[in-house]
C-alpha cells in the first residue's frame, strides 16, 4: 500500500487537472470569508425588526372584541409585552455591546431574559386555545412549540457558556459554520467527483502496459487511489477553511468557537459548542466522502466515461429525495446519510418523518456500506475484461 | 527456476488465436519468439501473464501452477515482468522515476537504478521528463524498467523496436548478462539475425501452434547461402549439380548444404559464383532468418538493385 500511495500520489500531483482542481478548490474555500461578505445577509437586528412589525400587525388583525374577557386581556397583555421585548432586544443588538447595554441594564434588561420571557409568552399563547383568534395567532404569529423549546434551549446554552448573543452574522465563527455546512453538503461532492471521475480510467487507458502487471492487486490500487484523493481533497479543504477563518479574523469580529449550535439527537435538539459541531461535521464528511471516493474511483475504472460517472454520483447525492415520494421504511437507509448537515440538524428526521435519522448512526451505516462496496467491487474487478473496451496490452498479434 | 506452459489455447469467441501451446524453460535461457504480425506472439505473453482468459491450459513456475485466481495472478506478476509499451509511459515522469518505480514495485529496492542507467548509457537524458524523449530513448527506458524489476522471468516484447544498431548491440549484451545471472527471458523480435546472437532457442509460431523450435545447441550443417536473383539461380542450376537438399528461399536466398559435397565440388560452385555479378555469399549454418523465410514462405518482391538486367548472367 505504501508503494501505491507513493507512486500514485506523484502521478496524481503531476497531473495539471488535479493541480488546478486542488488550487481552485483551495482558493474558493480560502477566500470564502471575503466572498461571503458580498452576500446579502439578514442581520439579527433586521430579523427582529420584521418580528416587531409582525407583533404590531397581529393587533390590527385580531378584532378588538376578542381581547375582551379575562383570557382576551391576558393574550393582549402578553402580545403587547412581546412587542416591547422585541423592541428592547432589537435595541440591545444595535448597541453591539453584548446581552445588555451599559448603564441601561434596568431599562433594557438582558437579551436572554427577554428572549426567555417571549418564549414563555408564546407558550402561553399556544396553549390559549379558547382564545377566539387562536387560529390566526398560530398561523400568522406564533412559532411552533418545538421552535419555542429550541429557542429556550438556545438561551440556556448561551447562558451556560457565558456568551452574548451574536449580533454579527459575518463574525469569523459564524462564517466558519456557514462555510463548513456548505462544504460538507455541496462543495465536497463536486470536488471529489471532478477529481476522481476519470483518473483511474486515464491511467489504465493511457498507461496500460506500465500500470498493468504491477505486482499489486487491483483492489489495493483502488483503495490507495481513493485514499490519496480523499487526503488531497481534505488537505486542500482544511487549509482553505483555515485560511478563510484566519482572514476573517482581520476583517470582522471574531465571534466565539463556543457559540451554541443545534444538534439533533434522540428526538430532541441539544446545543453543542461550534468547535464540536465543526469537528462533527468534518468527521462525518470525511467518512461520507471516503465512501463516495471509493464508489467514484471504482466506477471510473468500470465505466470509463467521466460524464456517466458524474451522473451516477449525482444520482447518489440526490437519492434521498426519492424518499419524499416513496415510503422510506427505515432510518438505517444509507442514502439518508449523504446529507450530513441535514442529518446533524435534524432536518432529515423531520423531512422524512423518521426521528431515528441521527448522526451517530452514520458511522455504523458507513461501515456497512464500506463492507458492501468491498464485496461489490471485488466482483466488479474480477468481471472487468481487460482485453475489451479499449483496455488492452497492445494490439493483439 | 523453470517456466512451463502446458496446452495453452486462447480464443476470442469462436476465433481461436493460439492452440495447444506447450513448452518448458529452465533458468539461464533466452528464447526468441518469432512469427509474422498478427500470429499471436503478444497474445501468448498476455495469456501466460493471465491478462486475458485462456480457453484451456496451465502455467507453472517451478512446477507450481499459477491459475487465473487473483492470488495466483498476483504471485505470477511478482515473478514475471512484461516489457512496457513506450506509448504507455507517463509523460510527466522522468526516466529515473519510471525506473525507480519498477525497482520499488518489484525489487523493493532502488540501489541498482543508477547502475542500470549507467549501463544503458542514459545519464544524459534520464532525468528529463519522458515527453521530451525520442523513440529510441523511450525504448531504452522501457528496457531499463524491466531490468530494474529484477524478476526471474522477463518477457521482452519487441524490445529492439526503434533502437539504432549500437543500442541493439548494447541491449543484446545486457540480455546475455541477464541470462548469465540465471534469468529466463523470452524475446519477441523481428530482428532475426540479432536473435541468433544471443537466443538459446527460437520458437516459431505458425497456424496457431508452436510450429518449430530452432535450437542453437543442436548440431548444424554448413550451407552456402547465396543472395541472388532468379536468373542467377537458373544459371547456377544449369551449370552445377546442386544437392537435393538445396533450399530455395522466397527472399532470393539459395541455401546449398555442404555436408555431402567434397571440397572440389564446393570449389566448383564457388568458381561459378565468381562469374555471377552482384551475388552475395555467406557460409555457415542456417539461422533464424533462413528458417523464418522457409517456414513463412517469405518473398521479397522488391529485391532489385536496379542493374540486374544490365547483364543478367555473366559469360
Amino acid at each position: 500500500m505504501k508503494r501505491v500511495l507513493k507512486w500514485n500520489g506523484r502521478l496524481l500531483l503531476r497531473d495539471w487537472k488535479t493541480r488546478l482542481l486542488l488550487i481552485g478548490f483551495f482558493l474558493f474555500l480560502g477566500t470564502f470569508s471575503l466572498l461571503y461578505r458580498q452576500q446579502n445577509v439578514v442581520l439579527p437586528e433586521t430579523q427582529l425588526r420584521s418580528e416587531y412589525s409582525d407583533a404590531h400587525n397581529i393587533f390590527r388583525l385580531i378584532p378588538d372584541a376578542h381581547f375582551e374577557g379575562e383570557l382576551g386581556e391576558e393574550v393582549q397583555q402578553r402580545l403587547g409585552r412581546n412587542s416591547t421585548l422585541i423592541g428592547l432586544n432589537r435595541y440591545i443588538l444595535t448597541q453591539r455591546e453584548g446581552n445588555t447595554v451599559d448603564g441601561l441594564e434596568d431599562v433594557v434588561s438582558d437579551y436572554l431574559d427577554n428572549g426567555r420571557t417571549m418564549a414563555e409568552n408564546n407558550l402561553f399563547l399556544l396553549e390559549a386555545t379558547e382564545f377566539e383568534s387562536h387560529d390566526l395567532l398560530t398561523s400568522v404569529y406564533l412559532p411552533s412549540r418545538s421552535e419555542i423549546e429550541r429557542e429556550i434551549a438556545f438561551y440556556d446554552a448561551l447562558e451556560e457558556s457565558d456568551l452574548p448573543i451574536e449580533w454579527n452574522p459575518y463574525a469569523s465563527s459564524q462564517i466558519l459554520e456557514q462555510q463548513l455546512e456548505l462544504f460538507v453538503s455541496v462543495v465536497l461532492f463536486i470536488a471529489i467527483a471532478l477529481l476522481a471521475g476519470d483518473h483511474f480510467t486515464k491511467d489504465q487507458e493511457n498507461n496500460y502496459s506500465v500500470t498493468q502487471g504491477l505486482p499489486l492487486p487491483m483492489k489495493t490500487q483502488w483503495r490507495g487511489r481513493s485514499f490519496l484523493l480523499w487526503l488531497m481533497t481534505w488537505l486542500a479543504a482544511l487549509l482553505g477553511i483555515g485560511v478563510s477563518y484566519g482572514l476573517s479574523l482581520f476583517f470582522e469580529t471574531t465571534g466565539s468557537l463556543n457559540y451554541p449550535v443545534e444538534l439533533y439527537v434522540d428526538q430532541a435538539v441539544t446545543y453543542i459548542p461550534l468547535w464540536q459541531y465543526g469537528l462533527l461535521l468534518t468527521g462525518l464528511g470525511m467518512i461520507v466522502s471516503y465512501l463516495f471516493l471509493l464508489i467514484i474511483t471504482g466506477l471510473s475504472w468500470m465505466i470509463r466515461n467521466i460524464y456517466l460517472t458524474l451522473f451516477i454520483v449525482a444520482a447518489f447525492v440526490f437519492l434521498p429525495q426519492v424518499w419524499t415520494l416513496l415510503d422510506p421504511w427505515t432510518s438505517w437507509q444509507p442514502s439518508f446519510y449523504t446529507e450530513v448537515v441535514a442529518v446533524v440538524s435534524g432536518q432529515s428526521a423531520m423531512q422524512f418523518d423518521l426521528p431515528g435519522i441521527v448522526y451517530w448512526k452514520l458511522p455504523i451505516v458507513a461501515l456497512g456500506v464500506w463492507l458492501a462496496l468491498e464485496g461489490v467491487f471485488h466482483i466488479i474487478f474480477k468481471l472487468i475484461p481487460t482485453q475489451r473496451s479499449g483496455l488492452k496490452r497492445r494490439v493483439i498479434e | 527456476m523453470t517456466l512451463e506452459v502446458k496446452n495453452i489455447t486462447v480464443a476470442y469467441g469462436e476465433r481461436e488465436v493460439l492452440s495447444d501451446i506447450s513448452f518448458k524453460l529452465d533458468n539461464s535461457q533466452i528464447i526468441g519468439l518469432v512469427a509474422p504480425n498478427g500470429t499471436g506472439k503478444t497474445t501468448l505473453f498476455n495469456a501466460i501473464m493471465r491478462f486475458i482468459p485462456v480457453k484451456a491450459g496451465h502455467v507453472y513456475v517451478d512446477d507450481q501452477e499459477y491459475t487465473a485466481k487473483d492470488k495466483d495472478v498476483l504471485k505470477l506478476h511478482q515473478l514475471i515482468t512484461f516489457f512496457p509499451d513506450q506509448a504507455d509511459l507517463h509523460e510527466n515522469f522522468s526516466g529515473t522515476e519510471h525506473i525507480e518505480m519498477y525497482a520499488d514495485m518489484w525489487a523493493g529496492k532502488k540501489d541498482h537504478v543508477r547502475d542500470i542507467i549507467n549501463r544503458l548509457e542514459m545519464d544524459d537524458y534520464v532525468d528529463r521528463k519522458v515527453s521530451t524523449y525520442s523513440l529510441g530513448m523511450r525504448q531504452r527506458l522501457c528496457f531499463a524498467m524491466v531490468i530494474a524489476s529484477d524478476t526471474p522471468i522477463m518477457f521482452m516484447d519487441e524490445v529492439m523496436n526503434g533502437l539504432d544498431p549500437e543500442n541493439v548491440s548494447l541491449v543484446s549484451d545486457i540480455l546475455i548478462e541477464l541470462r548469465d545471472e540465471g534469468k529466463i527471458i523470452i524475446v519477441a523480435s523481428h530482428l532475426l539475425d540479432n536473435l541468433d546472437e544471443y537466443a538459446n532457442k527460437v520458437f516459431f509460431l505458425k497456424d496457431k501452434k508452436l510450429h518449430f523450435v530452432f535450437d542453437h545447441s543442436d548440431e548444424k550443417i554448413d550451407y552456402f547461402k547465396l543472395l541472388c536473383t532468379e536468373e542467377q539461380v537458373q544459371y547456377l542450376e544449369t551449370h552445377v549439380t546442386l544437392p537435393e537438399e538445396t533450399i530455395h528461399l522466397g527472399n532470393n536466398v539459395l541455401c546449398i548444404p555442404l555436408n555431402d559435397l567434397s571440397e572440389a565440388e564446393q570449389l566448383a560452385i564457388y568458381k561459378h559464383l565468381r562469374h555471377l555479378k552482384d551475388v552475395e555469399i555467406t557460409v555457415g549454418p542456417l539461422g533464424t532468418s533462413e528458417y523464418y523465410s522457409h517456414l513463412y514462405g517469405l518473398k521479397i518482391h522488391s529485391f532489385n538493385r536496379g542493374h540486374q538486367h544490365d547483364e543478367p548472367v555473366s559469360k
